[in-house]
């Protein structure tokens, strides 16, 4: 029995809401029938106990009048009474109040708490009259410059959570919110205060905002959206242009032709730029006075970046013509970026500069590669023309260095900048994602390479030698004591290396087992590489065995077994000396559903067709089941066959004529990939026991001397006339009669060459 | 759950404006009609719903003519119509096999046996190949595959990957990945197994009265023929691969199974594989026939089973002929369940579409914000600075931010519960302060009031040691004269 409005009423009042625990009375509230068995006039008062608390003093009792108000509205009865409309009231007026923040350098965590959740509130009322006519009409639509501007005003406050609300209120409601449009987006370019802010905001933060900047950018225009949508799209491609040109101070990259290319196909910057409406003001760079100036330029490119993407992550409200190809033009000269081929120009000599100048040029590599990635992900079949240039990129993105001659991938680099390498192997693996059969390895060996290298445990590098000099210069006195000092903390080093080795993290290694993943199912892969892979996985699913927990998913074992079950699926095209299903089997075999399909395959359950057969085969059945419980009862063991594995033994030998090659062992292998191979009985597990059962009554019909069973057999013997109208004629001279036999072996030449 | 049939014909070739030429959207299990075209005759196998419901378009090749016709969801007659380097002969789309709902590549092949692939978001003409030598009859995709067949007997199967992704800039030398030649007449109709890549299984139909089965494994490899009595105008497999139903050309349907019992040990076995070839022998008791066509036509001697597909649940057949009947056939008893709405021409393409009951994107809404056109198919091949300034014209979704969010009452008491442990006081001291304002007294916290006070306070303080000595010394003459 539940308790009633009226007998909950009396706690909704500030100096009763203390006495009972909140979540209880929101419990009760949400409750569809409490609500709907009470009197019209309880249901009032409740709600307008509510609005009272809302104008409380206290932010306790406000912040308690929010949620109470989010329950009242979950009931339709309460949301279409009149007094929606003074919740509304009274939740702007909460907002409007800022609680009472007068301090903006340190505002109280309580005040904030309670406008946050009356700016959820008030979404959340909105979300619930959208849509509803009469609601819309007569509620929101009159309060709704008063909840935008109030919102607005909170930005600064609880940025997360009223931007969700004014995103939605901009597409929704487009119409109220122009005349506010300016406000909002120079509040959000305070925000972000010409990107030097970026660092300060977490990356959903960053994301909404950007997202709302690109929404009030086009949506407010009364006519031709998608025209605004353009122009904005093409403004930023040639801010991002214009910055990226800075770069040409700093880098040789008149000599790299590709650049100037790919450079002067971007749309062309006006003659006079100032004439442009950018977003961002003018950088003002001058890395003579302080070499890290030249940051800015990659944090303005990471700003303009994340705007850019944000434009093609928003929903359009009409057909939009996406400067794709441009994009793309972007991104791969951003990801392009490599000081190896473009170094920093001579003329800057001081050292410093040029690491930092280097250092800010992979900062912008990392903006390109960003690029990449949101563009396969949103756009996959379009980049088709572009993925096998985009991989080469990606590829040439590895450092790399010269050891006698020959060009190896750079360790030592990957190992620094291990963040982008990372990067790079995630946005490789989405365009993996949509190839399929890939085999052009030239572009893609560093990659392989460079994810074999970050999976290595990491010794501790300590310059030892550099201490060593640096000791033989100073006084004898200062050298012993110097000298002691670095015994002691070399001491550890020495006699407990192990503690030292650092091992890839945790992240490092899901994107090395994802990219892992996509080549063994989505390339062609050289059997090299393929058993690099194949003792990768192993030897990880071994240090993870705990985490196998046999092959049961987690969430945290998911792209291990992945890996593993990929590798049973795609054992690659040349033949392996050893198989490793044994391996895999010892590891996830007893849970992996992939894998006891592969060594148990079995036919899809056959239609009606078949069924006309299932006399004939009960009829088999009974006399296995007689047979095997025979045997049974003089070896005390029950066994049943679970399939019998025939091998085609023409193909066979004529594949060895062909090759002149040993490959028996993939054959097998390779059957089980054509599917045809295998025969066996089919034992659905109830047609078992429904025989069993059945056979279990013909004896005690045989031991009663009834003739039903030669009734049940009679009927059999009909079933097997009807017989199927296909004959087969084998394509090679080898005859019938092997097919019919059943656990055959497979007889298999095996040459002597 | 509901499932559409779309489906339209080749028309009468006479007519030139097309007026008798109609293609419907049908419920396959009601007796609704969803949505009707007008003027949409098309070549066999040459039209596509690029999705269904509001916003969608259908494309239709036209037969006689270079031009294809472009349907918004929602209106009758064509919304836009856009003239084609060559007569289309067949038309398909490059799927998502994760969402077939989305497709960005057209593929066309052409009279002439060339094949077409336009971007359909820019219409962009991003590859031509001179596959065949005679019309283009059927083009399938699947999983990184193309495989077009023709009249001219041959089956040409493509990657994606050598379309595409070749190192040179002209890609006018790349070889396809396979061409079947086992085929010696037409090749009626083609598809590819579902699967793993590795997995992938083409099945191909032909007028040499064979279907053949081939391995895409390693290579394409021709693992078995099916050889029927009479020439295959079209089939369609089980989804579940259990067997594969062929129309021929005496209006007769016939089902093959791929699985069957050995006679000599009753096990039951797959059939074919290895290269071997299976005879069909003449079904004279007519077992595995189904004839509705013939016996509904029992006056036309020439009658042919254009189309089929399989329902959603592998046990009605949806099949075409082609004096435009269309029925719906249960396979269990092999009677008709439902007979279609009868059209011009022989039935040239069915299609089925699975939609929820009532869904709403099936009801014509107005929108004007609805993009009503594809971007026009150019003619010519694209060059590298086509690519460079390559628009793409499509409506953005997927902004999580604006959809409705997903209100969760246990979510929401979490929530509650853990912004209300900022408010909370876990230790003993209430240090709650109370501020009165009124009735009670005020401060003035200045600092100069403050320096007043201490100045006052010490004066006091100077005054109070002053009486003190005076007190005392006082106390002390007094004492002194009582001694």
């Amino acid at each position: 029995m539940l308790p009633e409005l009226q007998h909950i009423i009396p706690y909704i009042q500030e100096d009763k809401i203390n006495d009972v625990s909140l979540t209880l009375l929101l419990e009760l509230i949400s409750n569809p029938s409490i609500i709907n068995e009470s009197s019209n006039v309880d249901q009032q008062i409740l709600v307008t106990r509510v609005i009272t608390l809302l104008k409380s003093n206290h932010s306790i009792t406000r912040w308690k009048a929010t949620k109470l108000l989010t329950v009242c509205l979950l009931h339709p009865v309460l949301l279409l009474s009149s007094n929606t409309a003074n919740a509304i009231a009274g939740l702007v007026k909460i907002l409007e109040s800022k609680c009472f923040i007068a301090n903006y350098e340190n505002p109280t965590e309580k005040e904030l708490i309670t406008l946050k959740s009356a700016t959820e509130c008030l979404g959340f009322v909105i979300e619930k009259i959208r849509g509803k006519p009469t609601l819309t009409r007569e509620v929101l639509t009159p309060k709704l410059a008063g909840i935008i501007s109030s919102l607005i005003d909170v930005i600064s406050l609880v940025p997360e959570y009223s931007l969700k609300v004014l995103i939605q209120l901009l597409v929704f409601n487009t119409t109220t919110f122009r005349p506010f449009g300016m406000k909002f987006e120079n509040t959000l370019k305070r925000i972000l205060n010409d990107g030097e802010n970026l660092n300060k905001l977490s990356p959903e933060l960053r994301s909404l905002i950007m997202k709302s900047l690109a929404y009030v950018s086009f949506i407010l225009s009364r006519e031709k959206q998608s025209e605004a949508w353009k122009d904005n799209v093409n403004n930023i491609v040639l801010e991002l242009k214009s910055v990226i040109s800075i770069y040409e101070a700093c880098l040789e990259l008149s000599n790299d032709s590709d650049y100037i290319d790919k450079f002067h196909q971007l749309p062309k910057l006006p003659e006079n730029l100032s004439s442009m409406n950018f977003i961002f003001n003018t950088l003002s760079i001058d890395i003579n006075e302080s070499p890290i100036e030249i940051f800015k330029v990659s944090q303005r490119i990471e700003v303009l970046t994340e705007l850019l993407l944000s434009y093609i992550e928003i929903n359009s409200p009409t057909a939009v013509s996406i400067p794709f190809g441009h994009l793309i033009l972007i991104g791969q000269i951003l990801t392009s970026f490599n000081t190896n081929f473009t170094p920093v120009k001579s003329d800057i000599r001081d050292i410093s500069t040029r690491n930092m100048i280097e250092k800010s040029v992979i900062q912008s590599k990392l903006s390109g590669i960003k690029i990449l990635n949101s563009l396969i992900n949103k756009f996959q079949f379009e980049m088709y023309p572009h993925i096998y240039k985009i991989l080469a990129i990606l590829d040439a993105s590895i450092p790399v260095k010269t050891i006698n001659g020959k060009i190896k991938v750079d360790e030592t680099g990957i190992y620094e900048n291990e963040g982008l390498i990372i990067n790079i192997l995630e946005t490789a693996t989405e365009y993996l994602k949509i190839c399929e059969r890939f085999n052009d390895m030239t572009i893609l060996g560093r990659l392989v390479e460079s994810s074999l290298i970050l999976k290595e445990d990491r010794e501790p590098n300590v310059p030892t030698d550099k201490i060593n000099t640096s000791n033989t210069n100073s006084n004898s006195r200062n050298k012993k004591q110097s000298k002691s000092k670095t015994v002691v903390s070399l001491s550890d080093l020495l006699s407990h290396k192990q503690l030292f080795i650092n091992q890839p993290n945790i992240s490092t290694l899901l994107t090395i087992r994802k990219f892992f993943n996509i080549l063994i199912t989505k390339c062609e892969l050289s059997p090299g590489k393929i058993s690099q892979i194949v003792r990768f996985a192993i030897l990880d699913s071994i240090c993870n065995i705990e985490l196998i927990n046999e092959g049961k998913v987690t969430n945290e074992n998911k792209e291990i077994i992945e890996l593993l079950e990929s590798i049973l699926l795609f054992p690659g095209k040349s033949s392996t000396s050893i198989s490793v299903i044994p391996m895999i089997s010892n590891l996830i075999g007893s849970n992996s559903r992939i894998y006891t399909l592969l060594v148990n395959p079995r036919f899809p359950l056959l239609p009606k067709k078949i069924n006309d057969y299932n006399a004939e085969l009960e009829k088999e059945e009974i006399e296995e089941e007689e047979r095997l419980e025979e045997e049974a009862l003089h070896n005390g063991t029950f066994q049943i066959p679970e399939f019998t594995e025939k091998r085609p033994v023409e193909e066979i030998e004529q594949e060895e004529r062909e090759n002149k090659r040993q490959k028996v062992d993939n054959i097998s292998e390779k059957l089980t990939t054509e599917g045809n191979g295998f025969v066996f009985n089919e034992q659905s597990e109830s047609a078992t026991e429904a025989l069993n059962e059945m056979k279990r009554e013909l004896e005690k019909e045989k031991a009663t001397g009834s003739s039903l069973s030669d009734k049940i057999i009679e009927s059999a013997e009909v079933a097997e006339d009807n017989n199927m109208v296909i004959s087969e004629v084998d394509a090679e001279e080898d005859e019938d009669d092997d097919m019919g036999s059943d656990f055959e072996m497979p007889v298999i030449n095996v040459d002597d060459d | 759950m509901d499932e559409l049939v779309f489906y339209n014909a080749r028309g009468n070739p006479q007519d030139k404006k097309h007026s008798t030429a109609f293609a419907y959207l049908a419920s396959l299990h009601t007796t609704k009609v969803v949505h009707q075209y007008r003027q949409c005759p098309s070549s066999p196998n040459a039209s596509v719903n690029v999705s269904i419901g509001h916003g969608s378009h259908l494309l239709v090749a036209l037969p006689e003519r270079p031009v294809l016709h472009v349907y918004l969801y929602g209106k009758e007659s064509p919304e836009q119509i856009i003239p084609l380097p060559e007569i289309l002969t067949s038309l398909t789309i490059y799927r998502d096999s994760n969402n077939n709902m989305k497709g960005d590549l057209l593929l066309g092949g052409s009279n002439s046996g060339r094949l077409y692939i336009w971007s359909l978001n820019s219409g962009l003409l991003l590859s031509v190949k001179q596959a065949h030598y005679q019309p283009l009859t059927h083009i399938t995709t699947y999983s990184g595959f193309i495989a077009t067949g023709s009249k001219d007997s041959r089956i040409v199967i493509y990657t994606i990957n050598s379309l595409f992704m070749n190192n040179n800039e002209n890609n006018e030398n790349e070889k396809p990945y396979a061409i079947l030649t086992d085929h010696t007449l037409e090749i009626t109709s083609l598809t590819f197994t579902k699967g793993l890549n590795n997995d992938i299984k083409l099945i191909s139909s032909s007028l040499d009265s064979t279907i053949r089965i081939y391995s895409l494994t390693i290579s394409a490899k021709l693992i078995t023929t099916i050889v029927s009595t009479n020439p295959i105008t079209s089939f369609v497999c089980d989804p579940a691969m259990r067997a594969i139903y062929i129309g021929m050309n005496n209006g007769n349907i016939r089902y093959v199974p791929l699985f069957k019992i050995n006679p000599k040990n009753k096990i039951i076995e797959s059939v074919g594989g290895l290269g071997k070839i299976i005879t069909l022998k003449p079904d004279t008791e007519l077992l595995d026939t189904i004839t509705v066509h013939a016996e509904n036509h029992k006056d036309v001697s020439d009658i042919k089973i254009t189309c089929m597909k399989l329902s959603f649940d592998g046990t009605l057949l949806i099949t075409g002929d082609n004096l435009g009947s269309l029925y719906v056939i249960d396979i269990t008893t092999k009677q008709i369940r439902k007979k279609m709405k009868d059209l011009v021409g022989e039935i040239c393409n069915i299609e089925l579409w699975n939609v929820k009951d009532n869904e709403e994107k099936l009801n014509n809404t107005v929108d004007k914000n609805l993009m009503r056109n594809i971007p026009v198919l150019k003619r010519s091949i694209i060059e590298g600075k086509d690519l460079i300034n390559q628009c793409l014209t499509m409506r953005l979704t997927g902004d999580k931010t604006i959809n409705s969010s997903d209100w969760n009452f246990q979510s929401f008491i979490n929530n509650v519960q853990s912004e209300e442990q900022i408010f909370a006081n876990f230790s003993s001291v209430d240090s709650t302060t109370t501020t009165s304002s009124g009735g009670g007294v005020t401060f003035n916290t200045d600092s100069k009031t403050i320096t007043d006070l201490k100045d006052k306070i010490s004066k006091k303080d100077q005054e109070y040691t002053d009486l003190k000595a005076k007190y005392d010394e006082l106390l002390l003459a007094y004492t002194a004269s009582l001694k």
